[in-house]
């Protein structure tokens, strides 16, 4: 896509090129914001947890400990970014105000990523209610042109949204994802991805996992969210 | 905000398409491409003003006539304090601006006391029943303003308006808002004076511009406060497009405290350079309180964290633009709460704080501009009993920027 400006401040871009870029070390790949909004966001970076990506110790976080009680033995989620004020202010404008024009904020660093983690790809999709409201999935925003999402995941109709709950009311809610038959033939796969847009309690990845294994699932579980 | 089914005489589609897939959006008047503001579900959408609300292709918007319903007051203006004969002659100028109708600059160093000024023109509107908006870019500058207008005219309706703000709307006869928020208004207003107008995001953004035009009345009185005039002020008072008044002298007749550089080695950090050290620790002896701008919102955060380490014994807390707790920290700043407050420029302007000293780290950053230094320096020294609080800009080059905030704060001082 043609853009001028960055696609967060407004600001005219203008790329400068690193060292490594200028030797052809580094690709010269899509940037969508200015590197005045890049630095805003926090990339993660070694310590985290080794499971989930939870920045700030190299030890198994709080949540992960949770799910490990719960039962849950090998699982690897993987991140890109911390969820600071930066990241909170951009799924204000992108989900909130519904600015879908921003989901190409991320498209080059999501790109790589993924291409590290196996297909096939499901995602976590929108309520009817907020597809509705904002008149797209922002998850199939973020990923649709970097993989082929297969809608193999259904969201049953929740009383409350998980961003609108504590940590407490986000553990307790109870399964809402429902796995459609349709796509039977998935579940004879070796590995699959689950791809998410923010990953917080883990409440709703889990479940995801969990309605896999249910429909009969027995291969590897990776899962990606953008922020953590 | 409405819809096709809505009967009101009133109402107008919200975006309005243009040639070459272009659109124009009613309400803020930025044109778009339908190419890439598009949604799945077959609208299109204006991303300028989304912050109000998103409005697709399926919204209509509804403006009603200003019929100025006020109940008279007869004498609305409480404030007892006296105007120094320098603001006493600028009140007057604002006063005849009035009445004839115009377009005004009032040029006021920092802390020369513009809102002051404002009271004479404001209660003679009142009088006449003008609806009244006193717009600022910037939130923190409007609920520091908004106490102060509630204060001086008791007896007038007066409400406050912002993005993430509480208060519910009200149609009052004075409104204290930020510039986006005129957007949501029609030929509205009889009186509108744009506090802070030489700043971010109001500067060179064209959306700002429109929404100041759109929401005053044909006929009407259009007051820019500033204290360092940005080119399009200075342009058109060249041009003689635009009458100004200058008021030079801070309302307690001292100087404004004149900035002093000190130059940090390269690959200095805030951990280890020993001057800067030295410098905190002597604030922290004296208990002299102080703020401390930083270029970047990460970087107050980081900074924050690592004062916590190497000055354990300094209180004090970060503030930002995206920080959910800014008002709250703001206020807790004011009342007394740490010594010290670590904040970009989003404190650069238009808060008060009494005995204040001030530190720039990394001043020949770019995001710090001749405007902005001035601005920051303006800070220190306003109350009379502390005119005289130490400000300093720490630096590896002394940038263009750094020599000209100093100079022209030594020419505002021997004008």
């Amino acid at each position: 896509m043609d853009n001028q400006a960055c696609l967060l401040c407004q600001q005219p871009l203008v790329h400068e090129l690193t060292l490594r870029e200028l030797l052809g070390w580094d690709e010269v790949s899509g940037f969508e914001i200015c590197a005045r909004c890049q630095q805003e966001f926090q990339e993660i970076a070694p310590p985290h947890c080794p499971t989930c990506f939870k920045t700030g110790s190299s030890q198994k976080c709080w949540d992960c400990q949770y799910w490990t009680q719960h039962g849950y033995q090998a699982f690897q989620h993987i991140a890109l970014y911390q969820y600071n004020a930066a990241m909170h202010d951009y799924f204000k404008r992108y989900k909130r105000y519904g600015d879908y024009q921003l989901r190409f904020v991320f498209q080059a660093q999501l790109q790589r990523a993924i291409g590290q983690l196996p297909g096939p790809y499901l995602y976590i999709p929108s309520s009817a209610q907020h597809l509705q409201l904002r008149q797209f999935d922002p998850v199939v925003g973020l990923f649709q042109n970097i993989a082929a999402l297969i809608p193999a995941l259904i969201k049953l109709p929740t009383t409350q949204a998980q961003a609108q709950k504590n940590r407490a009311e986000r553990l307790a809610t109870p399964q809402f994802l429902q796995f459609d038959r349709q796509y039977t033939a998935l579940l004879a796969q070796p590995q699959l991805t689950i791809l998410d847009d923010i990953y917080t309690t883990g409440r709703t990845l889990f479940h995801a996992r969990d309605c896999l294994i249910a429909a009969g699932f027995q291969g590897k579980i990776y899962t990606f969210s953008l922020a953590r | 905000m409405t819809t096709a089914a809505d009967p009101n005489p009133n109402k107008f589609p919200a975006l309005i398409s243009g040639a070459q897939n272009s659109f124009t959006c009613q309400r803020c008047q930025m044109t778009n491409s339908r190419q890439i503001y598009w949604l799945p579900s077959h609208v299109y959408y204006c991303p300028h003003c989304i912050g109000l609300g998103r409005l697709t292709s399926q919204d209509w918007l509804v403006a009603y006539p200003e019929v100025n319903a006020f109940a008279p007051v007869a004498k609305p203006l409480a404030w007892q304090g006296t105007l120094t004969s320098a603001q006493r002659q600028v009140a007057g100028e604002l006063c005849q601006v009035w009445r004839q109708q115009g377009e005004h600059l009032v040029w006021a160093v920092t802390g020369s006391g513009k809102t002051e000024m404002l009271f004479p023109m404001l209660q003679q509107a009142v009088l006449h029943r003008d609806r009244i908006a006193l717009a600022a870019p910037r939130i923190d500058v409007c609920t520091e303003l908004y106490p102060r207008i509630q204060a001086a005219f008791p007896g007038v309706s007066c409400g406050l308006l912002y993005g993430s703000g509480q208060l519910k709307y009200q149609y009052t006869q004075i409104l204290v808002c930020t510039v986006h928020q005129l957007l949501k208004f029609r030929q509205a207003f009889d009186v509108l004076v744009l506090d802070e107008c030489d700043s971010f995001p109001y500067l060179n953004n064209p959306m700002l511009h429109a929404a100041v035009k759109q929401a005053v009345k044909p006929h009407h009185t259009l007051i820019y406060l500033s204290a360092t005039p940005s080119l399009e002020y200075q342009q058109r008072i060249q041009q003689q497009q635009l009458n100004y008044s200058l008021l030079n002298r801070r309302f307690h007749g001292h100087d404004l405290p004149v900035p002093r550089y000190q130059t940090v080695g390269f690959g200095k950090t805030i951990t280890t350079n020993w001057t800067l050290q030295q410098h905190l620790k002597k604030l922290v002896q004296q208990q002299q309180r102080f703020l401390l701008f930083v270029p970047s919102i990460a970087s107050s955060e980081k900074i924050s964290r690592q004062l916590t380490y190497v000055l354990p014994t300094l209180s004090q807390n970060f503030v930002h633009a995206k920080d959910p707790q800014r008002v709250a920290k703001v206020a807790a700043f004011r009342r007394g709460h740490w010594q010290a407050l670590i904040t970009t420029t989003v404190l650069e302007r238009g808060v008060s704080f009494d005995n204040i000293d001030v530190i720039v780290w990394q001043a020949d950053n770019e995001r710090f501009n001749m405007q902005t230094l001035v601005q920051i320096a303006g800070r220190a020294g306003r109350s009379a009993q502390y005119s005289n609080n130490q400000v300093t800009f720490y630096g590896h080059k002394y940038t263009r920027a750094i020599q000209q905030a100093i100079t022209t704060i030594i020419e505002l001082n021997h004008g």
